[in-house]
């Protein structure tokens, strides 16, 4: 019976103190325990009741909803170490959804090995076809200045994306090493960062397979390959996230 | 005098204990009340978040060992904590001292009082 009441107050206290960090929860009801325990025997060697004893010493702790609320309210992260996990997360998803681009860059190329120019660059009006525009396209060689045309776009389109996937990927060596050097503290947690990139990257697909599909159907395929393969990288992006994201949340230790 | 009386000045007196010796958080309540005869009442609900407050600012230490047969954790002050201890001394002997001359001189005033 003498320790009743303390166990009902210790569960109380585990039972509340899920929204606490699991290090500071076990520490907090290791000391409460002890406390309750020190306080019950003192009281009991001085002629008090042990239920009395426990009573008030549990009194002294107050409930445990307060005393897990004074907890989190030190825990709580100041606004100017959020920013700080803001900007580092948006630097790494910047990163890698640069990478992305220019993964859907190769992609692209192979549509073009594969279907020519026409697959991947959209085919240029009349209006565009211009003496100046043609003698630009031109420079680099053959007669045809359509042609020429959609073999410009098509390399731009490709190498460019190339290109932003380079610097993506020398952004986020840099990050990591920058943040390896100086000891930076993470970005946001894993779940919010891969739930927008998840949400991100859906965006993209969806929005890429839509301009894919306008391309097939306007313009008889040209230049849906710059979509299409911007919505293969994007959709397989967003799986491999999601798959990750489900075994996190599904493992409470990951989470 | 219940912890309202002591609201603000709860680090200081935290600080000001542990100073003296590595203490759990039990013999800390209970210096403080032996130090003040009683008048000093803190409870248990504010000072162990604020001891885990300290300790996450870096002016506290802590390490678990065994008194008396339990599991405790021992606090004790770090140099932070140190200097931090001898900033808020010195603050509130200012404000103490200039409370005390106001109300000296309002004594003085007013005799009945």
């Amino acid at each position: 019976m003498s320790r009743d009441l303390i166990e009902a107050y210790l569960d109380e206290l585990m039972q509340a103190s899920r929204r606490l960090p699991p290090r500071e929860a076990r520490h907090l009801i290791a000391e409460a325990e002890a406390h309750l325990h020190d306080a019950t025997d003192i009281a009991t060697v001085s002629g008090i009741d042990p239920e009395s004893a426990q009573r008030d010493a549990i009194a002294k702790f107050g409930s445990a909803d307060d005393l897990v609320a004074r907890e989190r309210s030190h825990l709580r992260t100041p606004l100017r170490v959020l920013g700080g996990q803001v900007i580092r997360s948006a630097v790494v998803l910047g990163s890698v959804g640069a990478i992305a681009v220019g993964l859907s860059g190769l992609i692209a190329a192979l549509f073009d090995l594969i279907g020519g120019p026409g697959a991947v660059a959209t085919a240029p009006t009349p209006a565009e076809l211009t003496t100046s525009n043609c003698a630009r396209w031109l420079s680099h060689g053959g007669t045809d200045c359509r042609a020429a045309a959609l073999s410009d776009w098509a390399f731009e389109t490709i190498w460019y994306r190339i290109a932003f996937g380079v610097f993506g990927a020398a952004a986020l060596l840099s990050y990591r090493w920058l943040a390896k050097r100086r000891s930076w503290r993470g970005g946001l947690s894993p779940v919010v960062n891969e739930t927008i990139a998840i949400t991100l990257f859906l965006c993209a697909a969806i929005w890429t397979l839509g301009m894919g599909i306008d391309a097939t159907v306007v313009s008889a395929g040209h230049g849906s390959g710059q979509w299409f393969s911007a919505t293969l990288i994007a959709a397989v992006a967003a799986s491999i996230l999601a798959r990750r994201l489900t075994t996190r949340l599904r493992d409470p230790a990951l989470a | 005098m219940r912890l309202d009386a002591v609201k603000g000045h709860l680090d200081l007196l935290l600080l000001s204990i542990i100073a003296r010796q590595p203490a759990h958080g039990y013999a800390v309540i209970a210096e403080m009340r032996e130090q003040t005869d009683g008048v000093l009442e803190l409870t248990e609900g504010a000072v162990y978040p604020a001891l885990h407050r300290l300790e996450s600012q870096g002016l506290l230490d802590s390490e678990w060992c065994s008194v008396a047969g339990r599991r405790r954790r021992l606090y004790r002050l770090t140099a932070s904590g140190r200097h931090a201890l001898g900033r808020e001394n010195a603050e509130w002997i200012t404000l103490s001292s200039a409370i005390s001359t106001v109300l000296r001189s309002t004594t003085r005033a007013v005799p009945a009082l």
